[in-house]
């Protein structure tokens, strides 16, 4: 089917059941009526409402509303995707490309001289830009970031398990076991423990610049140790950047992260991020007891409400908020400018980081 | 009772959801009568107060089926989902055994012990079971809420309609019930589960079907402010809110406004009835601020027209 094709093209996944459950529909509705039809492909090929936009592009470049579309199974056109418009071809491709231009990777600038560092190999390594290491540097680096430990807090979930201790007890199997003549001592049920669910909101805007990089290889790190780890960047606005950390080679991590975010080097609004967050996706990401690690220097351009009212939101919202300063690595930091006050009053910790020692330090306290 | 027959086309699906005051748009009217058609669960997304519950409530009045409703939440496990045994009455009965002392085998305790006398039936048993007047509505709402093993076990329930009790067999469902999932989308519900539904995406709606809706549904409110409502409402979904008011949320200011004994919005019964729409102290703030300028909004628009 051409725009099963298409679809697949434009990175919706799609089996052959689904397929086969849009050939039942085209079956039971009357697919004269081209909305109808539209909508019925629509709940069995996409699941996600992000990708509906793609679908009802491709859908109308392949079956135009004058197009008459013959009954019967072979309904589909017979249309290669080459045969696309040229303006059909760039609407998808348009979609695909989400909102804003594709940004060319940053061309790395000159190497940062830093002596800000204390640890002095491993500091130069983590301060290098890693577009400029050799692969043997890359991969130094990279080994130093995955021995980076997973987040280590433990929530209680309210699953229970068999086990020696708990307040529970598992009455079905003792009365198995009573049924069955056996006398055996209870068997209780303990609550399963899971790691908590974390969100890590870096801030790449121009002052941490240094930073972001070096942020991001630790976010691809992380969730490469832990399955839930939510990622998301900020300077004028918010890009989710979970998927596009996916991929296991931190080459191509980092490659299409870069090109998903338009906004590198740009200025700190850090109250309208956090608030357009806060709208967005706290209530999908922050549920379940996620904590929240936010990596900025809170050097705050914009209103100094606003941010107030976006942090104190999004320390409500999340279990914990911790906030990673790399300015305060020196012992006479004091969080006075506005944006950084804002963030020490509504933390619940702050640490500082700035090389890969504080961060493996960081992971193994948070033990919320 | 008798059984009503499942709709015939689209535009039976929608006469029938607005026959019980459910006004469906197109879309969402294609969907449900796929699902109903296909026999296929259908997964409904979108914000809270939006209907999708509704749906599956005003499903089973319309179709006269009886309605059986699990509601999600974290550690949702078989014996709350589907079955559990009667321990107590089970321990009584091994106990009446051994008193009377009879020459009884183990294995025929057990038997007489595991018996479906003492099964409670949970919700996903029950909509397996047969019911006279056809099958039920399954409404599993709020699945984003259950935790991973749980939605496996559903996957599992919702390909085959079956489900196995160790002591007793397997229970098939003899007809498929009409399955309805809802989901908040607080967490991405995994794919392999809305792959085997049909997906439909719940948003707000339009002004006009609010109108109708309001219209319907709190008929107490009269035609102005009914209208007023709307347009407040609407006025507020295109603000920045940590939570945008819903349908629900529309209905029950109506009926509060009409509780207070009011017949049209003043700034001063705004402000003193705005919690009934706005859940959120930042919300209700930014809006208090705002209020005169929301309320002229609404006096142009109804000048206007």
């Amino acid at each position: 089917m051409t725009l099963a094709q298409a679809l697949r093209a434009g990175g919706v996944r799609l089996g052959t059941d689904r397929l086969i459950a849009a050939a039942e529909v085209l079956a039971v509705i009357d697919i004269r009526v081209r909305p109808d039809a539209k909508a019925g492909l629509r709940a069995t090929l996409i699941n996600d409402p992000a990708d509906f936009e793609l679908f009802d592009q491709l859908f109308d470049a392949l079956y135009p509303p004058s197009t008459r579309v013959p009954p019967g199974s072979d309904w589909v056109i017979p249309q290669s995707p080459q045969s696309l418009s040229p303006p059909a071809l760039r609407r998808l491709a348009e979609a695909l490309r989400a909102a804003g231009p594709i940004h060319t990777t940053r061309r790395p600038d000159e190497q940062h001289t830093d002596a800000r560092g204390t640890y002095a190999a491993t500091d130069q390594l983590v301060h290098k830009d890693f577009e400029q290491m050799s692969s043997a540097e890359l991969e130094q680096a990279r080994r130093l970031l995955t021995t980076t430990p997973a987040l280590s807090a433990m929530r209680r979930t309210r699953r229970y398990v068999r086990g020696p201790v708990g307040s529970r007890v598992d009455v079905r199997q003792l009365l198995r076991a009573s049924a069955s003549g056996r006398e055996s001592p209870p068997v209780r049920l303990t609550p399963v423990r899971k790691p908590r669910d974390w969100v890590l909101l870096i801030d790449i805007s121009g002052s941490m610049a240094v930073y972001a990089r070096m942020f991001l290889h630790f976010a691809h790190a992380l969730s490469r140790r832990m399955r839930p780890l939510e990622t998301f960047v900020f300077a004028t606005r918010l890009t989710r950047l979970t998927r596009h950390l996916r991929p296991l080679d931190p080459d191509v991590a980092l490659t299409q992260s870069a090109r998903a975010v338009s906004d590198w080097d740009g200025g700190t609004r850090i109250g309208a991020c956090l608030s357009g967050f806060n709208e967005q996706w706290s209530r999908r990401v922050l549920a379940r007891g996620a904590g929240v690690i936010l990596l900025t220097d809170g050097l705050e351009r914009g209103d100094a409400n606003a941010m107030e009212q976006a942090v104190s939101r999004l320390s409500r919202s999340a279990r914990a908020l911790v906030w990673l300063n790399p300015l305060e690595r020196s012992a006479s930091y004091a969080p006075l400018a506005m944006g950084a006050s804002i963030l020490a009053r509504h933390a619940t910790r702050h640490y500082s980081a700035h090389n890969v020692r504080t961060l493996h330090d960081l992971v193994a306290m948070l033990g919320l | 009772m008798t059984r009503v027959a499942a709709p015939a086309s689209v535009d039976a699906t929608r006469a029938l959801l607005a026959g019980e005051n459910y006004l469906a748009d197109r879309n969402l009217a294609v969907v449900v009568f796929l699902s109903l058609k296909l026999g296929r669960p259908l997964f409904l997304e979108g914000d809270a107060g939006v209907g999708k519950t509704e749906v599956a409530k005003v499903l089973s009045k319309a179709l006269g089926r009886r309605l059986i409703r699990l509601q999600c939440y974290e550690g949702l496990d078989v014996s709350s989902a589907v079955y559990e045994w009667n321990y107590l009455r089970q321990v009584l009965e091994v106990r009446l055994a051994e008193a009377a002392s009879e020459r009884e085998t183990r294995a025929a305790l057990t038997a007489e012990v595991f018996d479906p006398r003492f099964l409670l039936k949970r919700p996903l048993l029950q909509a397996l079971e047969a019911h006279p007047e056809g099958p039920p509505v399954l409404l599993i709402d709020e699945i984003d809420r259950a935790d991973e093993p749980f939605e496996a076990f559903l996957l599992e329930m919702l390909a085959d309609f079956q489900v196995s009790i160790p002591e007793l067999g397997t229970v098939r469902a003899a007809e498929p019930p009409i399955v309805i999932l809802t989901s908040n989308r607080t967490r991405e519900v995994h794919d392999a589960l809305k792959r085997r539904c049909l997906y439909h995406w719940l948003d707000y709606p339009d002004a006009a079907r609010e109108l109708a809706i309001v219209r319907a549904r709190a008929p107490e409110a009269g035609e102005a402010l009914a209208q007023q409502i709307v347009r407040f409402v609407q006025g507020l979904r295109d603000r920045k809110l940590f939570k945008a008011p819903g349908i629900a949320e529309s209905l029950e200011w109506a009926r509060a406004i009409v509780a207070l004994g009011e017949h049209a919005l003043s700034i001063d019964l705004v402000d003193e009835t705005l919690g009934v729409l706005l859940k959120y102290e930042e919300d209700l703030h930014s809006v208090r601020q705002e209020l005169p300028t929301l309320m002229a909004f609404i006096k142009d628009k109804g000048s206007a027209q």
